[in-house]
């Protein structure tokens, strides 16, 4: 039975709308909140007063500098707000030469630019679990240089690298280079999920105390934490490198891991911070994988693999 | 010096002139770019990657009228990368699979959903995009040219096979 070509985009538009998502998520709204960093009034005030008396060439050359200065911090666009559990806020900032992130305590204080170079992008800010940490990603724009994943210690501001390659250049051009972050729920742990070709994810823990990695695993879809810590979920996919023994769990335990997961929420994904939602499935699961990682070390003590195919 | 306060007023008069029209689309951008990319999270990644590239771009845009195409040029760019890049299989919210094999008097529907998803991930991303822009947005040929930046032949061949193969599926499926 043939279909006519009405019947046909009456079917694929009905189809199409299923696909669409929910409600626009509170969080997209903030991009296009705008925010100005800083208008500096006082300048334009005090201008006539202190340089109006000066030769034409003097002045047309100060007008100049505090025109360069004013391209830089005039404008601004406020996103990707995260919050830490003692109250600050981190988020990007926006300007035509770059993004980076800044810091603010909304009961009070004036907001601080964590990271102020001129030359990266900064994204992606990603509190630890105490609030002690901030893990972000920062990109050469012009990409000359592969995006990296930082962490930085905001008591003593030092900041270290968290990567695969931490002083070198990548083996691999920059296909395989961080794109997201996250953090273990214990704070142990930080992850980055680095694309992996056309073939999916690559996962990769890091203590962020040495930036020494913990553990590798890659799959189709990115890793999600359990509440506790204890489960490293990967919905879709298989385990292809894990630096300890293989044990294969029954298929009820792991059921059991994905529905208390699932009932407690997830604690981390892409943007950990920004997706409490729960946990996500491939629309057509066969293969579920499961990191079990010990509290102690955050080495995977076992890693079971589950495939119904 | 008043020219530059116009330059700070011109400033802010445009942040929020973006903010304004940024915030008109933001809805459809998000459900366009859900469609398109089949996960509600890569549809809101997608959403924000492109909001804060047409503000970087927003400089290059003459006429605020074009405000709509402009964006959705951007947006359905940022798809097409976000879709090369990972070649990922769709995900769901748990609480949605359910729907995907729900039954009532709904199986028809639920059937076309399942063949076309799975025949949807099959077509090239060009093709996922020329069939999205059509008959989701039903945007006429040349509109979709102007958004995917093609010529009209090439969409209209590109529709042509992805409906071919859309169409396909669902009679071997039914």
């Amino acid at each position: 039975m043939t279909t006519t070509d009405r019947e046909l985009e009456a079917r694929l538009h009905a189809w199409l709308v299923t696909r669409e998502p929910g409600m626009t998520p509170d969080s997209l709204h903030q991009v296009t909140s705008v925010a100005t960093a800083s208008a500096r009034p006082s300048v334009w005030g005090v201008w006539a007063d202190l340089f109006g008396p000066m030769r034409p060439a003097a002045s047309v050359l100060i007008l100049l500098a505090i025109l360069a200065a004013l391209a830089v911090t005039l404008v601004v666009l406020a996103t990707r707000p995260t919050t830490a559990n003692n109250g600050l806020v981190a988020y990007v900032v926006a300007t035509e030469q770059g993004t980076d992130i800044w810091v603010n305590d909304p009961l009070g204080g004036e907001p601080q630019q964590l990271t102020t170079t001129s030359t990266f992008d900064e994204t992606s800010p990603a509190w630890s679990p105490d609030g002690t940490q901030l893990a972000y990603l920062r990109a050469d724009p012009e990409g000359s240089t592969c995006p990296r994943a930082m962490v930085r210690d905001m008591a003593s501001q030092v900041e270290r690298m968290v990567d695969l390659w931490p002083s070198s250049t990548p083996p691999f051009g920059c296909e395989l280079t961080p794109e997201g972050i996250g953090w273990s729920p214990d704070g142990r742990t930080v992850l980055t999920y680095q694309a992996q070709g056309y073939t999916g994810f690559v996962t990769v823990g890091f203590d962020p105390t040495t930036g020494k990695q913990t553990f590798t695993i890659a799959a189709d879809d990115r890793a999600l934490w359990s509440p506790d810590g204890a489960w490293l979920v990967e919905p879709v996919g298989e385990l292809f490198l894990v630096p300890a023994a293989v044990v294969t769990l029954g298929f009820d335990q792991i059921l059991d891991a994905l529905v208390q997961a699932a009932a407690g929420g997830i604690a981390s994904g892409n943007q950990p911070q920004d997706r409490p939602g729960g946990l996500r499935r491939g629309a057509v699961v066969r293969r579920v994988s499961v990191v079990v990682v010990t509290g102690a070390t955050l080495a995977p003590a076992a890693i079971g693999v589950l495939n119904r195919a | 010096v008043s020219a530059t306060v116009d330059r700070a007023e011109a400033g802010a008069d445009r942040r929020a002139v973006f903010a304004t029209l940024a915030d008109r689309e933001l809805d459809a951008a998000y459900r366009l770019a859900g469609v398109i990319l089949g996960d509600a999270f890569e549809a809101e990644d997608a959403t924000h990657d492109a909001v804060v590239t047409a503000w970087r771009r927003f400089g290059s845009l003459r006429d605020p009228d074009r405000f709509e195409p402009w964006f959705q040029r951007i947006l359905v760019n940022t798809c097409r990368d976000r879709m090369r890049r990972r070649r990922r299989r769709p995900s769901v919210d748990l609480a949605q699979a359910g729907e995907l094999t729900g039954g009532g008097d709904a199986f028809g529907a639920a059937d076309d959903r399942l063949v076309l998803d799975a025949a949807f991930e099959r077509l090239s991303v060009d093709h996922r995009l020329v069939v999205v822009l059509r008959f989701y947005a039903d945007l006429t040929v040349d509109d979709i040219a102007d958004r995917l930046g093609v010529p009209a032949g090439t969409v209209k061949s590109r529709l042509h096979a992805a409906t071919q193969r859309l169409q396909a599926a669902l009679e071997g499926g039914s």
